[in-house]
């Protein structure tokens, strides 16, 4: 990543990686878990063995590992940057704790093991409890074992979420939603970054949605199952499978370059909806603006008695005066400032479009669109096979086409199933970072997009931008910017939930 | 005689039998073409990726043996540059293995306890929190692995880097750990009961049917999820951009060994697109054709692993019932 002079220009990557001071709370709340996890698994054992009624030395010797286990763990991950004696006291506290979890664990009143596993089915453990032998100890190990590993990959989560909580929550103000991208951590915000993130999920839903739905109704309803189904249904699964960098690529050479066709990207050879200006020094030091035909028109040299708009849009009438001359008329320009304009510009419109597309909304949109339309697909067939065929034949007994049966069936069917899908593939195009980042690079933009043609910047993006920066702040920011990107994920996941629950009709 | 009035099953439905017959074939060929993207999508990727690898094989300074044999990738060292492609490609089986090794065991025990062991209320707790697992974007395991893998791994051993391929491994680890369980899951769920109640019936405990039951008989299932998991590990950007590093290792100059060795920083595939992309190379230029060529060679290895997972899947799965 590229360094800001001026911040901290002596933090090294060493510096940063040993001045965190927050991350050991991490680290023991990580030790705490795991050992957490070894006293409840080792209760569990301690009570599988009470309940087939073995002798309770078994259990003592049980105890005994669990706590030298603890012991030597403690003494492992002990943290050295506290003092001895706090250290101690810390570990007194934790083992007492652990005590409590396996004795609570394996001495609860009430429900047995025996009584726990008859939930599942009657397996040959109950047929053969009173005779305890090893396959029964072995048994009760490995599920011990997998409930461990069950728990590990949940802590991993619970850790991750707690993490970002713990370092995002310092910037997590109303202020970080409503101020633009800067270089001092304490103003930055993400509202480009959110903007840009909902232009593009929502120029990817209308491609996506309408497209995959299309193809999986093609496939389930109109196709036959022959060859060409085939070659297309191993075509999906294999696009499914692509690196979703590599769809960064093709879309950055079909949607941004658009292979070269139609010129370069910063002077595109088609334009719609942009107007060219040149404009002027007057001699009271604003400017004026004349309209040209196009971005390589001759600028025009100002005659007296032409009109041109001033900065605010207001018609002015030009008057040529001699260089030097002190004048208050806003239309009077020296005779050598009206021979050169200072500078052409061009002003888009809000239904501007270019081609090629460059790094802009719409290719952004188009390349995510690529990158969930497998998915899309995949939902949309599911929810489509899901309708019974009964309905489907009855459609047809009453005489009605096709595309009628897709219309007034199949589709006011389906249509839950494959929104929910839909919902939860956009969702996954707003997580993703790789191919906007080689689409349109690491923009340092202060705007919100207002046409389809506007460079922009995504969340996922801008976290990256902050994460790899050298400065801590910055991380900081970036994790408050990943709880922002979280919430808008999770308010998605309800919303395809909410539509599951609420509109899936029974069809059985 | 009397006509008996149905009621229209179609109401709204001005139109004549000639028109709906005539918009039904229309409608069709729309859906037609729809489905025809996808392939269209798939060509556009073959042949984008293919003309501009062969371009860049063609330039002068690039050597195809070297390119496919070469042990040092230094595409921006101007006169000392060298375009082989297995630092690279030895950085991605790197995180990709150290990612394997968290998720594969991991993801199939999970599997197993929630198709064998879990109640079922507990199964219906767990399910949307790997859900969960699965849908968090993976610039935030980038985030995570860079905050709080790598400074726990510095803490726990000295001698790791900052950027090294051990925490970005871990962190892809987690990452795919949904997606082993998920697959694998469904595959145990599909084994018959009448299988397992057998196993029962001949006295086994539940250790001994999942272990000598469920899992030879979900096994094709299982390889699948996989090879499935281990071709997103290969294809992941973020976490490997953020958390791996942005230098190649250099396997003439430090040997082979070097590029095993999972405490240092290494270059994948998909970090070296970053790095160009990012702007690190002038458009046009040699270093940005390589780019493509390495996204072709990235393209063919998920490919083959994705498509293995398929046949897999499809032909060695035991069809019961």
């Amino acid at each position: 990543m590229k360094d800001m002079p001026g911040l901290a220009p002596d933090v090294s990557v060493d510096a940063l990686a040993t001045d965190h001071s927050w991350w050991w709370i991490l680290e023991l709340s990580l030790v705490v878990a795991l050992m957490a996890c070894c006293a409840l698994a080792i209760g569990f054992i301690i009570r599988g063995r009470r309940a087939s009624g073995e002798r309770p030395r078994g259990g003592l010797l049980w105890l005994v590992a669990g706590v030298g286990l603890m012991a030597g763990g403690g003494l492992l991950f002990m943290p050295d940057t506290s003092s001895a004696e706090s250290s101690w006291i810390t570990w007194l506290v934790a083992s007492a704790v652990f005590m409590v979890i396996i004795l609570t664990t394996a001495w609860w009143p009430g429900r047995s093991a025996e009584v726990d596993d008859r939930s599942n089915e009657l397996d040959g453990n109950q047929l053969t409890r009173a005779s305890s032998s090893n396959r029964q100890r072995r048994d009760r190990m490995f599920h011990a074992f997998c409930f461990s590993v069950t728990g590990l990959s949940v802590l991993s989560l619970v850790i991750l979420l707690s993490a970002i909580g713990y370092l995002g929550w310092e910037y997590l103000s109303w202020d970080l939603l409503t101020s633009y991208a800067s270089r001092d951590p304490e103003k930055a915000g993400v509202k480009a970054a959110l903007w840009g993130t909902i232009f593009i999920s929502i120029v990817c839903g209308l491609t996506a949605i309408p497209i995959g739905t299309a193809t999986a109704l093609y496939l389930e309803e109109y196709s036959k199952k022959g060859k060409l189904y085939r070659i297309i249904d191993l075509n999906i699964s294999n696009l499914a499978g692509v690196p979703s960098i590599v769809y960064g690529i093709i879309g950055l050479t079909i949607f941004a370059r658009m292979f070269g066709l139609f010129g370069p990207i910063n002077e595109p050879n088609i334009q719609v909806g942009a107007s060219h200006h040149a404009s002027y020094l007057t001699a009271n030091g604003s400017s004026v603006s004349v309209p040209l035909e196009s971005r390589d028109a001759e600028s025009p040299e100002l005659v007296s008695g032409m009109s041109a708009y001033g900065i605010e849009g207001q018609s002015i009438e030009i008057k040529i005066v001699p260089d030097g001359t002190e004048s208050n008329d806003p239309g009077a320009i020296w005779e050598s400032d009206a021979a050169e304009p200072v500078q052409t510009y061009e002003e888009r419109h809000w239904y501007y479009l270019q081609l090629p597309f460059g790094g802009t909304v719409l290719a952004g949109g188009f390349t995510l669109a690529l990158v969930v339309l497998p998915i899309v697909i995949v939902a949309s067939r599911e929810a489509i096979r899901a309708v019974p065929p009964s309905l489907r034949e009855a459609a047809m007994g009453c005489g009605a086409t096709r595309w009628q049966t897709i219309q007034k069936v199949i589709l006011p069917a389906s249509i839950p199933g494959i929104m929910t899908g839909s919902i939860l593939a956009v969702s996954r195009a707003i997580g993703e970072a790789a191919p906007l980042l080689v689409l349109t690079g690491i923009l340092f933009i202060r705007f919100t997009p207002e046409h389809l043609m506007d460079d922009f910047t995504a969340l996922p993006l801008q976290i990256y931008n902050w994460a790899g920066r050298p400065q801590e702040e910055f991380h900081a920011v970036a994790a408050s910017g990943i709880v922002v990107l979280l919430f808008l994920l999770l308010t998605f996941n309800a919303i395809a939930v909410v539509v599951r629950q609420c509109f899936q009709k029974p069809l059985q | 005689m009397n006509q008996p009035t149905v009621a229209d099953p179609l109401p709204g439905r001005p139109r004549s039998c000639v028109g709906q017959f005539l918009f039904g074939g229309v409608i069709k060929w729309i859906l037609l073409g729809c489905t025809l993207l996808s392939i269209l999508t798939t060509l556009f990727i073959v042949i984008v990726l293919a003309t501009e690898a062969i371009a860049f094989l063609t330039i002068e300074s690039v050597d195809l043996w070297d390119f496919i044999s070469g042990g040092q990738w230094s595409p921006l060292l101007g006169s000392e540059r060298h375009f082989g492609i297995w630092p690279l490609v030895s950085g991605t089986l790197l995180v990709a293995a150290v990612a394997a090794l968290v998720a594969l065991p991991a993801g199939t025990v999970t599997a197993l306890y929630l198709s064998e062991y879990a109640p079922r209320r507990f199964r219906n707790v767990l399910k949307p929190i790997l859900e969960i697992l699965a849908g968090i974007p993976t610039v935030v395991y980038g985030f995570f692995a860079l905050m709080v893998i790598t400074p726990s791994l510095r803490w726990i051993h000295e001698g790791i880097d900052f950027y090294n391929a051990l925490s970005a491994g871990i962190a892809v680890g987690i990452m795919i750990i949904p997606i082993v369980t998920s697959i694998s899951e469904d595959a145990m769920r599909a084994v018959p009961r009448s299988l397992r109640e057998g196993g029962y019936a001949l006295g086994g405990t539940k250790f001994d049917v999942s272990i000598k039951v469920v899992i030879p008989a979900a096994l094709s299932g299982i390889i699948a999820a996989f090879l499935l998991a281990i071709a997103r590990a290969v294809g992941e950007t973020m976490i490997v951009a953020l958390a791996a590093g942005s230098l190649p290792v250099n396997m003439v100059n430090d040997g082979v060994a070097a590029a095993v060795d999972p405490t240092r920083q290494v270059q994948t595939m998909t970090g070296y697109i970053v790095q160009i992309f990012l702007g690190d190379a002038e458009a046009g230029g040699v270093e940005y054709q390589s780019s493509y060529a390495v996204a072709a060679v990235l393209f063919i290895m998920t490919l083959a692993l994705t498509w293995a997972g398929a046949v897999v899947s499809r032909r060695f799965r035991e069809a019961y019932e």
